[in-house]
């Protein structure tokens, strides 16, 4: 296993050289650069040059290049070009909403989706079933922000149980904290308890017609425990395959989540970087995002192992 | 990398996907049949046909969807404007409805522009082992930057407009099918009359024609209609932010953007492209998972 | 631990607790301020955010009071030679950098020449200069090298870029690079550790900070702040701040968009108040066909009717003027000289006249912005007139580096962008943005008019205001002549205001101090 692990470590390394040179021209090749914006509305055409000098702009890409490369290898991600901030102390600034926020989501999907799943397997074709599914395509396909929107309507603005915007840090204490999260938790968790009560019962679907269910429901197994001991855990795979996918699009996802609620973390972080041309800090927090996937894939291949028995590595 | 394919959610079923296809295959007169069998198809198709003929009838029945008019604006629903108008006084039920053949347009050619690359290079990459490695690299590297951000970053460098959202939702979306089409055809060289015809010399476009292609159908169909549906919610998150088509053109996910504004006071906005979306997401994936249902021999088995 | 140390320790502990009492019930005001505040040096960048949080950290030496008039603010008094050449400043007492150093009059003579190096008007004032010198550590020097009637203008200039004093050792930084420290003599203090770009920046009550005697007055007079902490909470979309406020998560909504106050209004704890005035800006390139040609843009300033073109934005009267003149409304200069009525008519015979050709006009809009409906309507009504105009949708990052090009527009250049520059950037010749004509020198679209720039250079020197007022209308006549730009009107921004704040200011800039924040 410690084989398999550094194998895939290596496999990877590919991967993010892949992605920082793709990063690093995509950002290099889009119009619109900082030194304007940073000269401001009232600039001239030689301030906004100056600017450009200022913050090597003005030299060629490849140089960039091999400028961000070596800053890279002794694990410098580079300053923000507007605030003039360390992007490791931005991407620290903000990574605690964004993990809490993964979290709140990811719990609350797996608290909905796994017994609407279960259930809406066990009674495959029936009413539960057809409603709990097309609840399931319903919350794939309602727009987030206008989700969003109406939880702030229903549960801040007129019933005033939680804030309407803003993220408590866990320093404040776990409630409060939790409380800042529970709207846009919610909202996340609606796309992904779609995803996820659909995958569980799919496959939980296609375990229970194996013949070791029907040799346990002949010999008199009452019902419940066949599915939680033995079906359920057979049909894990997929479904921790998805939580894992989920996870990794979840970081994509809290963009519109963190722009709704008005949540200081990553997602938000990113748009802004990239709609304001700060090149240090896109690239930064894309190469970010790539590892969490990288690392989210390789958690779920190994958990495989833990959890079906005849995955060998 | 076995285990990352094996992990694939599509690739459990897709063998017997593929292999459910290839029994449907071959008989076209087959398809009324088909439909017949599967109210949820024929209703979810009737539905597409429904929102295409709104598409090509609503820009010569309705007034010009992008014509300000400053003195008319946030009236509510009446009888002379029947959706209301917005918040630059253009006539909200004109745009709903024009605004129909720019998803669909958007949704179809990000479908088609996927499927083509998608299944050109799983293909490629099924095929040619020594190309694999490097594509695969390639993909997931993309798959690797969470795909909202992607798409903003890829609108910022090509700019604002309809052929660049469709193009770099496209290029979000094409790793996925090129996984599905690569898992399909690393199942089907398998195959023992695939690899009889190899070992006779078939030529390779025979080979795809007559064995590859039809089998990978059905899995490439049921991806088709998901990316489809994501296309048209990508581009409404993408007006969102305000990287996607350019707000002059009537787009629901724009609608939607400038509606938001407006939810509290002149919710009729948003409320109309709102629900047409969500009604033709719905279709769409309604008849993506009828579809796949339709398609996989388990199921139908179980049903019969 | 022996049980008498713990007695004392109890206590202790008590007296401890009820010192720290007050200091728990410590009032924060919590503010979105319209934009993020992307550097801290309001010298080297004209934004506005980065100005009004000079105007937090900061003090300065002249102000402008509510009735426009330039006073001083960290002077006890100043003296004018007869000749006008030789200015005396000196520093009022108790004047102290948050870092606990007294304010002299070096600091304020490096501050000076830092900031002579990049704003427009201070440029001029170094130009003019013969010495600026400390003579002793409360007396600031000031000698011209030729009579220049713009000094107090200059130094108690209110918007970008504001004079601010800062300590010498950072005002020493070269003025092409930003400073790192934002230590100032201002109100406030900015806590730099608690600063996440994007998300909050947090100012706290300076302890080393007196205030003038007099009462405050605009952007002058006593500066005393009533609450112990500002926070800036950055909250880029609209319709969640403004849950934010009807929810009292936040206390002030800066630029809260026009379309919303009637939902603000209606809420019993949140009132609105009037906050500074734009002037919308239709601006052409000079540098590139078509609007090389005066004919066309003569053609587009009788096009342009500003009524629709506001009302895209804001339907309430009160919050938008139709000003049909390059001076703001309420400026001494205003003046309707020269102004054509909009007429679609005469507009259609002054294209004809000019030879269009059919080129392409690009506009720039960013879609983000207050200007973007009043770009939209302006679109639509040149091509009404047959104009062939080529919308391009952009964010403002876009359009701000689109605007530097100087090249053709099939290559990326551009013809049109509107922007929303505030009353002090728009209301008299010399600090005019738009108005000014000095070729490569002047605001993207590089107009160029040596008549123009005669008679600003007149202005400088003009003896009282109504010889200034006769120089500024002789440029509006010149100017309907040669279209730097089409004004679009001129509207009111508007913030938001909780029901227990008190005592906000008015004035051209968001300023915090003699806000106070009931329960």
């Amino acid at each position: 296993m410690g084989r398999y692990v550094v194998r895939r470590l290596v496999g990877t390394l590919p991967v993010f050289l892949f992605v920082a040179l793709f990063t690093f021209c995509l950002l290099r090749l889009t119009p619109g650069d900082p030194a304007a914006l940073l000269a401001g509305d009232q600039a001239t055409t030689a301030e906004v040059e100056a600017m450009r000098l200022k913050l090597g702009l003005d030299r060629p890409v490849v140089e960039q290049l091999v400028g961000w490369a070596g800053q890279l290898a002794s694990g410098d991600l580079g300053r923000s070009v507007f605030s003039n901030m360390p992007v490791t102390r931005l991407i620290g600034q903000r990574a605690e909403a964004t993990a809490m926020l993964a979290l709140v989501a990811i719990v609350m999907s797996l608290v909905f989706a796994l017994p609407m799943g279960v259930i809406a397997a066990v009674r495959a074709g029936g009413a539960i079933d057809r409603l709990a599914m097309a609840v399931a395509v319903l919350g794939f396909s309602a727009p987030v922000f206008v989700v969003g929107f109406f939880l702030v309507y229903v549960f801040s603005l007129s019933l005033g149980w939680f804030p309407t915007q803003g993220y408590t840090p866990l320093s404040a204490g776990l409630w409060p904290c939790l409380r800042s999260l529970f709207l846009p938790g919610l909202t996340l968790a609606l796309l992904y308890t779609s995803l996820i009560a659909r995958v569980t019962r799919a496959s939980l679907l296609e375990v229970l017609s194996e013949d070791y269910i029907r040799t346990a429901n002949a010999k008199g197994v009452r019902p419940r425990v066949i599915v939680i001991a033995h079906a359920l855990r057979n049909a894990a795979v997929p479904i921790v395959t998805v939580v894992g996918v989920g996870m990794a699009a979840l970081l994509g996802g809290v963009v519109v989540t963190e722009t709704v609620f008005n949540i200081p973390g990553l997602g938000r972080l990113t748009t802004d970087a990239i709609l304001r041309r700060d090149y240090p800090v896109v690239q930064g927090l894309i190469l970010l995002f790539s590892t969490i996937y990288v690392f989210i894939n390789l958690l779920v291949d190994l958990s495989y192992g833990l959890i079906d028995p005849r995955v060998r590595y | 990398m076995a285990m990352i394919e094996a992990k694939a959610i599509e690739s459990t079923t897709i063998e017997d996907k593929a292999a459910g296809a290839a029994r449907s295959r071959g008989r076209a007169g087959a398809f009324r049949r088909f439909l017949g069998r599967n109210p949820v198809i024929l209703t979810g198709v009737c539905l597409l046909v429904v929102f295409m003929l709104i598409a090509a009838v609503s820009p010569y029945l309705l007034p010009d969807p992008t014509r300000l008019d400053p003195s008319q604006r946030l009236r509510p629903p009446s009888l002379q404007n029947w959706f209301g108008t917005d918040h630059l006084g253009r006539s909200v039920l004109s745009r709903t409805l024009n605004g129909t053949s720019i998803s669909l347009a958007a949704g179809t050619l990000v479908m088609v522009l996927t499927t083509l690359f998608g299944v050109f290079l799983g293909l490629v990459s099924g095929f040619f082992r020594k190309l694999d490695g490097i594509l695969m690299r390639f993909m997931d590297g993309i798959m690797a930057i969470p795909g909202i951000l992607l798409a903003i970053a890829l609108m910022s460098l090509f700019g604002s407009s309809l052929q660049n959202v469709v193009v770099a939702i496209a290029i979000v979306e094409v790793p996925r099918m090129v996984r599905v089409v690569r898992a399909c055809v690393l199942v089907l060289r398998d195959q023992p009359y695939v690899e009889a015809s190899i070992t006779l010399g078939t030529r390779m476009p025979r080979l795809l024609v007559r064995e590859i292609l039809p089998n990978i159908a059905a899995p490439v169909l049921v991806q088709a209609t998901y990316v489809f549906a994501a296309a048209m919610v990508v581009e409404s998150v993408l007006s969102f932010l305000g990287a996607g088509t350019p707000p002059t053109i009537p787009s629901w996910g724009n609608m939607l953007a400038e509606g938001r504004q407006y939810l509290q006071r002149a919710p009729w906005i948003a409320a109309f492209p709102g629900v047409f979306l969500a009604v033709l997401i719905l279709t769409v994936n309604v008849l993506g998972d009828a579809l796949r249902d339709a398609l996989d021999p388990k199921l139908s088995r179980r049903r019969r | 631990m022996k049980p008498r140390q713990g007695w004392r320790l109890a206590t202790a502990a008590a007296i401890v607790g009820l010192w720290a009492l007050p200091a728990a019930a410590e009032t924060t005001l919590k503010v979105r301020p319209f934009g993020d505040l992307k550097t801290i040096d309001p010298i080297t960048t004209s934004d506005y955010m980065v100005r009004n949080h000079g105007y937090m950290v900061y003090d300065v030496l002249f102000a402008q009071n509510a009735k426009g008039e330039i006073v001083p603010e960290m002077l006890a008094s100043y003296d004018r030679s007869q000749d006008g050449l030789t200015w005396t400043f000196v520093l009022r007492d108790g004047l102290k950098f948050s870092d606990g150093a007294p304010v002299t009059a070096t600091d304020v003579v490096a501050s000076l020449k830092r900031w002579g190096e990049r704003d427009g008007l201070g440029q001029q004032l170094m130009a003019n200069t013969g010495s600026l010198e400390a003579v002793d550590p409360k007396t600031v020097k000031l000698t011209l090298k030729n009579p220049w009637g713009l000094v107090l203008e200059a130094l108690g200039k209110p918007s970008s870029n504001v004079p601010f004093i800062m300590p010498e050792r950072i005002a020493k930084t070269p003025a092409n690079e930003n400073i790192k420290d934002p230590v100032g003599s201002g109100p406030f203090v900015m806590k730099l550790d608690e600063w996440a770009p994007g998300s909050k920046v947090v100012y706290v009550k300076s302890p080393t900070y007196t205030p003038r005697g007099e009462a405050p007055d605009g952007l002058a007079g006593g500066k005393t702040v009533k609450v112990d902490r500002v926070e800036w909470q950055i909250i880029p979309d609209a319709q969640t701040a403004l849950n934010a406020l009807q929810a009292g998560e936040i206390d002030i909504f800066e630029e809260v968009p026009p379309d919303m106050i009637p939902l603000v209004k209606g809420n019993a704890d949140v009132g609105i108040a009037k906050l500074a005035a734009l002037q919308g800006v239709m601006r052409f390139n000079q540098a590139q066909p078509p609007f090389n040609n005066a004919k066309l843009r003569q053609a587009i300033l009788a096009l342009v009717d500003q009524d629709p073109a506001l009302r895209a934005y804001v339907d309430d009267p009160s919050l938008y003027t139709n000003c049909p003149s390059f001076y703001m409304c309420d400026s001494p200069y205003f003046t309707k000289a020269g102004w054509p009525k909009p007429d679609v008519e005469k507009a259609k015979q002054l294209v004809k006249e000019s030879g269009y050709d059919g080129t392409p006009i690009v506009l720039l809009d960013a879609t983000e912005t207050a200007l973007h409906p009043a770009s939209l309507v302006v679109a639509q009504a040149m091509r009404d007139i047959g104009l062939k105009v080529d919308y391009q949708a952009m964010d403002w990052g876009t359009l701000s580096s689109r605007r530097t090009s100087k090249n053709p527009v099939g290559q990326g250049g551009w013809s049109i962008f509107l922007s929303g520059p505030a009353a002090p950037d728009m209301s008299e010749p010399v600090g005019h943005m738009a108005l000014r004509s000095n070729c490569e020198k002047a605001w993207f679209g590089w107009p160029c008019d040596e008549e123009i720039e005669k008679l600003r250079a007149a202005f400088t020197t003009a003896p009282d205001l109504a010889a200034r007022k006769a120089i500024a209308e002789k440029i509006q006549l010149r100017a309907v002549e040669t279209v730097p730009y089409v004004p679009v009107g001129q509207f009111f921004l508007v913030r938001g205001v909780r029901k227990n704040v008190d005592g906000l200011l008015a004035a051209g800039v968001p300023v915090y101090w003699n806000v106070s924040k009931g329960q």
